[in-house]
């Protein structure tokens, strides 16, 4: 059950589960026939930039976090850190997005994963943090390719309720001319992509995927509001994250609105029949930041040793408010107001913690538990505000300082005992 | 005032000149200061706040990968010390400085503090006729929410280019053969974005005209972040020693807006004005800010073109190491220090570049990276040993 830095698996019990990692296989072999074997053009974007348009054009897509977290998967995370410091790189850089970039540094085709990634068409990714920018230019460099990089403007209309009023007012919410902005920039990367592939952006194409993905947003809205209501929680998070993640990464297409429907089905039936996570609910928990991708056990631990059951994280329940939007006739504008702010709303306030409150209300939550990696000023971001805020809405929440990706300074056991050190402390357990 | 007398004044408390005055502060080297002045306001720099003996009131609400200069200003506004401030604008291109203006901004909404008005300056940052126009459109944006008076702005451009002209000629002379200390110039970057009272100006003028100058033993190019006090180059500057120029947001930003607004400062082969436009990668950006009799709108979008220019010069530069060895080389420099401090996160990615560049043009090179903002005891040594390898070379 351990894996290598004991960090320990975690538990599956949804049939829906183990459908969407068999897909998430097939597929990962397809796409390594199409840009390895077939050498497609193909292009390396970041999680928050719009795939949509990739998907329209049918351009693989390599998404540098997934590409990470393969490498992380391969054992080969500690390896590529070991990379960027005999290069000279800082200590004090940001690893979570630079994985992808060592691997091409490190050149070595009989250690990376399928030999290394070739040169793609582009490299997208929006400059949300001063990393990126670096980050993005210098593996395009060595990619010998192009980085097309997409603003990421400042947002003074501050409406704490966004995610009430997203799908609809978008427009107000995410503001007018910073949709502008990205529209103006899609068109622009549209154009270069069209240029450079010969594939062309056929415009009914995108409606139709536009009207598909908010179906399948919608199932998984539905899931996220049933599984806040429920009790006992019928999904742990372990579960939640890649049946929304998965279908995410494929989003409108026919298996992942396919999927998103029978992972909703599968939730109903659970809490119809009774079923809940771990052996007893006794508590119920938030849990704040990116997934813990190197020990998924450490939330069944909790679940299983004091029925700690960590009901909320934020894949699933964004699915509702900052995906599903009312296309109004301008389906672009509608993803460019989907793709303006993906990142803001989880890691700026008023957004972050006005939404993390509302959330814990709705799922009537005991407890958070916030990552907050060192060295990463953009997922800490906004964590210090949200606790003040939990706080003030009568959340305890504890800040566990450690990374997603890196286990090292992670102990399985110390944590999951920190975790209900905390909880008794707060005359939880 | 002599201008050392003077420095000394608007460094140790860049808030007292400002007097009973209407004051507008600043946190980013690219703010507009032209609408500042054109809304009847003092500019006040706030990089030049001190540090404060503590920061508990900051670090109740900032994590801690924020930089130290905005946790400084977030301890001096949390504690009411900038009160007497009408508003405060971060600009977007301080990573740091614009997650700060979104905290206090709900800071506030909470009741949590009061204090100034909080604006933010959306500059746009890539190399693209849509970010150039994005910012046009954020200048006008933050014209109106200071209240900028339309007559005043092309005085205000004016200001601002007499401003930056002294600051080229203090790039000229730092270029020459005999130089002034790299400490007194840093102070005087410094100063002068804090300061903006045309008696600055009248001491500077008086102070270029017969600076104190010395051939140095050694000339030393210093690269990276800006630093917060002269702790840096004092520690640098000893037997001889002198900092000659320095490529950092601050010094950058002066030297190239110099070199955009004032054709004196046109002076090629002489370090980093010698660059001739670089930035926004082929991006039209337009004229510079210093033609006088625009109209209100037209300077608006001057001054937007102007600061966008600023910007992208100081990133560029900072990311291209070939260009960083022309300056080290245009400059004459014996030796450069590259200093980096542990929140500057996107800048740590260059440093390997940098490194590999500099030496091999041959040039000596000291790596200081990951440091913390106040000077180490660790880095003093280091430079210190630097400075003997020097002699021996």
């Amino acid at each position: 059950m351990s894996t290598h830095n004991g960090g320990q698996r975690s538990r599956k019990d949804l049939e829906c589960t183990s459908a969407a990692t068999a897909y998430q296989r097939d597929f990962v072999a397809d796409l390594k026939r199409r840009v390895i074997d077939a050498g497609e053009p193909f292009a390396i974007a970041q999680a928050d930039t719009p795939h949509e348009i990739f998907h329209v054009m049918d351009i693989p897509l390599v998404t540098n976090q997934w590409w990470s977290a393969y490498i992380s998967a391969k054992q080969l995370s500690k390896h590529y850190d070991q990379v960027l410091g005999d290069l000279g790189y800082p200590a004090n850089r940001c690893r979570y997005c630079s994985l992808g970039l060592a691997c091409t540094l490190d050149n070595n085709p009989r250690v990376a994963p399928w030999g290394g990634l070739p040169k793609p068409t582009v490299l997208v990714a929006r400059l949300t943090c001063e990393c990126i920018e670096h980050v993005f230019s210098q593996w395009a460099t060595a990619l010998g390719s192009e980085f097309f990089a997409l603003e990421a403007p400042g947002w003074q209309h501050k409406d704490p309720q966004w995610f009430r009023h997203s799908n609809q007012r978008w427009e107000e919410v995410f503001e007018q001319r910073r949709i502008e902005l990205l529209v103006a920039e899609m068109r622009q990367l549209i154009a270069l992509l069209e240029d450079r592939t010969g594939r062309k952006f056929d415009e009914d194409k995108f409606l139709q995927l536009m009207l598909a993905i908010n179906e399948q947003e919608g199932y998984i809205a539905e899931a996220a509001q049933m599984i806040g209501a429920a009790r006992p929680c019928p999904v742990s998070i372990a579960e939640q994250m890649p049946n929304t993640m998965i279908p995410q990464w494929h989003r409108g297409s026919p298996w992942a609105v396919a999927h998103a429907r029978c992972f909703r089905d599968e939730v109903k039936q659970r809490i119809a029949d009774g079923v809940g996570v771990g052996v007893r609910e006794r508590l119920r928990l938030m849990w704040i930041g990116a997934g813990l991708w190197h020990d998924p056990g450490f939330y069944s631990a909790l679940e299983d040793r004091y029925g700690a059951v960590f009901v909320w994280s934020m894949y699933m329940p964004f699915a509702g408010p900052q995906y599903i939007r009312e296309l109004h006739d301008r389906p672009l504008h509608a993803l460019a107001s989907r793709i303006c702010s993906m990142n803001e709303v989880l890691h700026l306030p008023p957004w972050m913690n006005e939404w993390m409150v509302s959330e814990a209300d709705r799922c009537d939550i005991d407890a958070a538990v916030m990552l907050v990696p060192p060295d990463n000023r953009l997922s800490q971001s906004g964590t210090k505000l949200t606790e003040h805020a939990l706080a003030r809405a009568g959340i305890p929440t504890l800040a566990l300082s450690a990374d997603m990706v890196s286990a090292k300074d992670w102990s399985h056991e110390r944590m999951v005992e920190h975790v209900a050190g905390f909880l008794r402390q707060e005359g939880l357990l | 005032m002599s201008l050392p007398a003077l420095l000394d004044r608007v460094l140790s408390a860049p808030l007292a000149g400002v007097g009973s005055r209407r004051a507008i502060g600043y946190l980013g080297w690219d703010v507009p200061v032209e609408l500042i002045l054109a809304a009847g306001a003092a500019p006040v720099q706030l990089a030049s706040l001190a540090a404060p003996d503590d920061t508990v009131l900051a670090d109740r609400y900032l994590e801690n990968s924020f930089s130290a200069q905005s946790r400084t200003i977030a301890q001096w506004w949390l504690s009411g010390r900038l009160d007497s401030l009408s508003a405060v604008i971060f600009s977007r291109s301080d990573d740091s400085a614009q997650r700060l203006y979104y905290y206090l901004c709900e800071l506030q909404r909470f009741g949590e503090c009061k204090g100034p008005q909080p604006l933010l300056y959306d500059l746009a940052r890539i190399g693209r006729g849509t970010s150039v126009e994005y910012t046009v459109e954020s200048t006008h944006s933050l014209a109106t929410a200071l209240g900028a008076d339309a007559g005043l702005i092309d005085t205000a451009i004016q200001r601002v280019s007499a401003r930056f002209d002294l600051l080229g000629a203090l790039a000229k002379l730092r270029g020459a053969a005999a130089v002034p200390s790299g400490r007194l110039a840093h102070r005087i970057i410094r100063a002068a974005r804090a300061d903006w009272s045309e008696a600055f100006d009248a001491s500077l003028r008086e102070w270029l005209a017969a600076a104190a100058t010395m051939k140095p033993r050694k000339r030393v190019l210093l690269v990276g972040s800006v630093p917060a006090d002269d702790e840096l180059h004092a520690a640098i500057e000893n037997d001889d020693v002198v900092v000659v120029g320095e490529i950092n947001e601050a010094f950058v930003s002066a030297e190239s807006t110099a070199t955009e607004m004032s054709s004196h400062a046109r002076h090629a082969g002489r370090g980093i004005s010698s660059r001739a436009r670089p930035a926004a990668s082929g991006v039209d950006v337009g004229s510079p800010s210093h033609v006088s009799g625009l109209s209100a709108s037209r300077g608006i979008e001057a001054v937007a073109r102007r600061c966008y220019q600023q910007t992208a010069v100081a990133r560029e530069l900072l990311q291209s190491p070939a260009e960083i060895v022309k300056v080290a080389k245009a400059l004459r420099a014996d030796a450069v220090i590259v200093w980096m401090v542990a929140t500057d996160t996107g800048l740590a990615w260059e440093a390997p570049r940098i490194e590999r560049a500099l030496r091999d043009a041959g040039l000596p090179t000291l790596m200081l990276t990951s440091q913390p903002q106040a000077l180490s005891a660790a880095a003093l040594t280091q430079i210190a040993q630097f400075r003997n390898a020097l002699e021996v070379a």
